[in-house]
């Protein structure tokens, strides 16, 4: 087990160099220099070669990646353009906010996704089946932006119910202060015990959280479907119901277990999913996280915050894939003893 | 003799046949035609001229005059969606033709030599898929600048390691086949051998790939254009659309609505469409029904 | 004394265009103690009439007929009632040892609960009788096989697994589904070895489905030979095997290579198993018949008695008289 683990650190350590190349080789083509960039206005030719010296521009391409790996391993992803700040510290602020809503949207999938996908599977052609499917099948086809501004112009402009944006309510703030312990505004407002905050931050993380779940908990329930069936066809459960297990037994105990392994695999994707499209969400609902970090970045040029934020997130990304990697092999008995 | 009971079966019998047996993809089958005609007659069919500004009759709502209303600058939403038809399937045949191009010769490569080769190849096909959806496409796209050209090769790099991967696992599966070796036995080149049996037999599983990410690659564009970094003004895209839309769309719903219904009914269409190629050309596939 | 008794059963899956008559018509009595085998090639209805006694008919099937063990009807019955059935009444052991139990559950655990249902005992108690069970199919170890993962163990030993679960389940039938063909020739007779001690020492009713004619030699009291989902000849092993009635039944015996035969004459039946969708009609047999004359083409054989114990579904069943060397015998010592 040990063995297997290291296996996959030292993978994702290589797959990660990968990832740095591709961030390094894309922050060297920028069709400006990042000396420009970083000066503005026209430079004179000695603040340039001030400027290049102190980025390190004139060391050879090597030498500099080097760098830039060394930097990124001690956690140095670069200044931020737009604030002068180091972008490692804009992440950090920016986390939790994106960290509370994806999370919680890949909780809910699941939750909501996994279960509809069984009784799809073990219901075949039923209502629930084609209902299922049919919403799967539309879910899939309409752009997240799309879902969060309907979902927007339903609940705040037509029925007024919820906010349009923002992470909470900004007289919140003022009027129930709560110290950010863990950055998740739904715990701290609890923690704090202010009812007030904990319902705004309630109220404001419901939209964007029901847009990313629409999203995908269409191809959750498709995939989770897809593998009950394979599943309900193998032997074994035919020899569970030859000696006697009702049919609820049978799905639910052997059947399940059977389909939650690979299911692993479908939640380490999903979650790589919401990071993805928590970059929409959040600029739609103007939710200060990563991913409305990245796109603001973008519109100002702000490159190593562009990078540093790419950077960051595929980091996670990679991370939680080893997580389940290393779930799976604890879940599967075929993979743990010989 | 036996009592023969064949009955003749004309053409048009195996036409409904096909056309009750796979109900959904034809409709998806139409609705893709009937978006190409939009693509190929849009000047015909559209009644205005997409970019052509007017602002004594901005953000009308849907009417006679203006079937889908106006935007802010007085432009026809209906025209301009007719004319975003052409952006989208170029986006789609764009990106899946640059992703191809680039995903087939690795994978073909990667699969036929296996080993180091192999390994290597698969490695770094494992670090463009380590980045998040849509993440890889921004990055490059900033690198590259802002634009849809750009948006779309940066789509099209960040994808292509699925179909390096399809090919290769088709190429393993031919290479394993008897009459791979009973070519090489008689002394046909290795290149040959690639192109001739391994490439024809790679090309199926692609086009099932294909057929089902057209969709895909046009909402990472429309998302790309939302979020500003794909097509800009004055190119007309659906995501491009609705982000203008996006300070009046709560007053003025049409704006948004249109634009981002194009989005859904294309997308729609054609991931029908490739269910449908998937169900017919993939025997392997024991999805619904 | 009939402890199963199969009537006119049938099983048809529909399908757009043609609906398949995977069993077409079954007839056919177990009787206490003994051992039924049941004959016949890929595609025959075998299996299908196996799944029909338990009411586990892949869900577009459509059973109709009678099955019953003792006086209680299984097919219609509903399936709350069959789960009792399913282990204590008739229990079943599969073809493919290695897929039919579950990879993700010991062994253990995938004994006990069964046992726990059908004979009514806490887990401790339940436990010790998998572990006699395992015993009883001479498992090396038993102890240790419990607590083993499906993939730990061969393929032989995941048949003894499957035939101690039956056993402990104390079943009045055992329906064995082909439990040796996916297993090694070695292996194989192990288990066909394994199944005569425990017919003796458990005084089992079995009903044993294969294709395999020397199985059937070894382990089998009567033989039933089934043919495009109806029975076509069935009775006593011994006369059947020394002169088959049917033509069917006679060419397959001759299939069978034999020691001492001269390596010229394998034998095939000619032409191919029909396709139940579109059956020949009359007799399904005739198109590879040579005994075929006109009524083959238009009417079905009916089962008829030709003796006491044999019956015969055949309009030209081979005369008993009709001497030469047509049929083979299995059972007498050639070699000498």
């Amino acid at each position: 087990m040990l063995k297997y683990a290291a296996q996959r650190l030292i993978m994702m350590v290589g797959i990660l160099i990968g990832v740095l190349i591709i961030t390094f080789a894309l922050s060297r083509i920028l069709p400006g220099s990042p000396v420009e960039l970083m000066l503005g206005h026209k430079p004179t030719p000695d603040q340039i070669e001030e400027a290049i010296k102190s980025l390190g521009l004139d060391k050879p391409i090597v030498a500099q990646f080097w760098d830039y790996l060394r930097n990124a391993a001690l956690g140095d992803f670069g200044t931020s353009l737009m604030s002068g700040r180091p972008v490692l510290e804009e992440v950090t602020t920016r986390l939790g906010a994106t960290f509370e809503l994806t999370t919680l949207a890949v909780i809910f999938v699941v939750v909501l996704g996994v279960p509809l996908g069984v009784v799809s599977a073990v219901r075949q052609n039923s209502l629930i089946d084609h209902l299922s499917r049919t919403i799967s099948i539309a879910g899939v086809a309409l752009p997240l932006f799309m879902t969060g501004m309907i979902l927007q112009m339903l609940f705040h402009g037509g029925l007024g119910w919820l906010p349009l944006q923002g992470r909470i309510g900004s007289e919140v703030l003022l009027d129930y202060p709560f110290a950010t312990l863990t950055g998740l505004y739904l715990v701290d407002t609890l923690i704090a015990g202010e009812v007030g905050a904990f319902l705004s931050a309630l109220a404001h993380i419901t939209l964007p959280l029901l847009t990313l779940v629409i999203a995908s908990i269409a191809v959750v329930t498709r995939i989770t479907r897809s593998m009950m069936i394979e599943v309900l066809g193998e032997d074994y459960i035919r020899t569970a119901r030859a000696y006697g297990y009702s049919p609820f037994a049978v799905y639910y105990k052997q059947g399940l277990k059977a389909t939650l392994i690979p299911m692993l695999t479908v939640v380490g994707l999903t979650y790589g999913y919401m990071l993805g499209g928590s970059v929409v969400v959040e600029f739609v609902f103007d939710w200060p996280g990563l991913g409305g970090y990245v796109v603001g970045a973008i519109s100002r040029n702000d490159f190593p915050a562009v990078m540093g934020v790419t950077l960051f997130l595929a980091t996670v990304y990679l991370s939680v894939n080893l997580v389940v990697d290393l779930l799976y092999f604890a879940a599967d008995p075929r993979l743990r003893t010989p | 003799m036996s009592v023969s009971n064949q009955i003749t079966i004309t053409r048009t019998d195996r036409a409904l046949d096909f056309i009750k047996r796979h109900p959904l993809f034809v409709l998806g089958l139409t609705m893709v035609t009937i978006i190409v005609i939009c693509a190929l007659f849009a000047p015909a069919i559209a009644p205005f001229e997409p970019g052509k500004i007017n602002f004594k009759h901005k953000l009308v709502p849907p009417g006679l005059e203006h079937y889908f209303g106006t935007d802010a600058l007085g432009r026809d939403i209906f025209s301009r969606i007719i004319y975003g038809t052409r952006t989208s399937l170029l986006i789609g045949i764009t990106v899946l033709a640059v992703s191809i191009a680039i995903g087939l010769p690795i994978g073909l490569v990667a699969g036929y030599y296996g080993g180091k080769v192999d390994h290597f190849l698969m490695r770094i096909s494992d670090v463009f898929l380590a980045f998040p959806p849509l993440l890889l496409p921004i990055a490059i796209t900033a690198a590259l600048g802002a634009g849809l050209f750009n948006a779309m090769i940066a789509i099209a790099i960040s994808w292509f390691p699925w179909y390096a991967r399809i090919v290769r696992g088709a190429v393993m599966r031919v290479r394993s086949e008897q009459y791979i070796s009973a070519a090489k036995a008689i002394g046909v080149g290795n290149l040959r051998v690639m192109l001739g049996h391994a490439l024809p037999n790679s090309l199926t599983p692609v086009i099932v790939q294909a057929s089902m990410d057209f969709g895909y690659t046009i909402l990472a564009a429309a998302s790309l254009s939302f979020i500003g970094i794909g097509a800009k003004p004055p190119a007309v895209e659906w995501g491009l659309m609705v982000a203008m839309s996006r300070s009046k769309f709560l007053d003025f719903w049409w704006t948004a609505g249109f634009p981002g219904l194009a989005i859904f009914v294309t997308v729609l269409a054609v991931n029908l469409v490739g269910d449908g190629v998937r169900d017919i050309l993939d025997p392997r596939y024991k999805g619904h029904s | 004394m009939d402890i199963l008794k199969i009537r006119d059963l049938s099983v048809t899956f529909p399908s757009l265009g043609a609906n398949t008559r995977a069993v077409n018509g079954v007839d056919l009595t177990l009787r206490q103690g003994e051992v039924l085998a049941l004959v016949g090639e890929s595609g025959s209805g075998k299996s299908v009439t196996s799944l029909g006694c338990l009411g586990l008919v892949p869900t577009p099937g459509i059973v109709t007929g009678s099955v019953k063990l003792d006086e209680y009807e299984i097919v219609g019955a509903e399936d709350h009632q069959l789960q009792d059935i399913r282990g204590s009444g008739i229990a079943m052991i599969f073809q493919n040892p290695m897929a039919a139990l579950n990879p993700f559950f010991t062994i253990a655990s995938q004994l006990i609960a069964p046992i726990r249902k059908h004979r009514n005992f806490d887990y401790e108690t339940a436990k010790n009788e998998a572990l006699i069970s395992l015993g009883k199919v001479q498992m090396p170890d038993p102890q240790l096989a419990l607590e083993k993962y499906p993939h730990q163990l061969s393929g032989g030993q995941l048949q003894r697994v499957m035939i101690a679960l039956a056993l402990a389940c104390k079943p009045r039938v055992l329906i064995a589904d082909e439990p040796t063909t996916a297993l090694d020739v070695t292996v194989q007779a192990q288990i066909l070895l394994l199944l005569r001690q425990l017919l003796k020492d458990e005084k089992l009713s079995i009903l044993f489905i294969t294709h395999d004619l020397g199985v059937v030699a070894t382990l089998a009291d009567r033989v039933a030979v089934m043919y495009a989902g109806r029975i076509v000849e069935i009775g006593d092993i011994k006369p059947i095997f020394a002169e088959p009635k049917h033509p069917y039944t006679k060419q397959l015996l001759a299939t069978v290579p034999r020691l001492g035969r001269s390596k010229d004459n394998l034998h095939a039946i000619e032409g191919q198993v029909p396709d139940m969708a579109a059956p020949p009609s009359g007799c399904a047999f005739h198109p590879r018949c040579n005994q075929c004359s006109e009524i083959c083409r238009t009417d079905i054989p009916v089962l008829q008695s030709f003796d006491e114990n044999n019956k015969v579904a055949c309009h030209h069943p081979v005369h008993i008289s009709s001497g030469g060397s047509n049929g083979a015998t299995v059972l007498t010592n050639e070699a000498g």
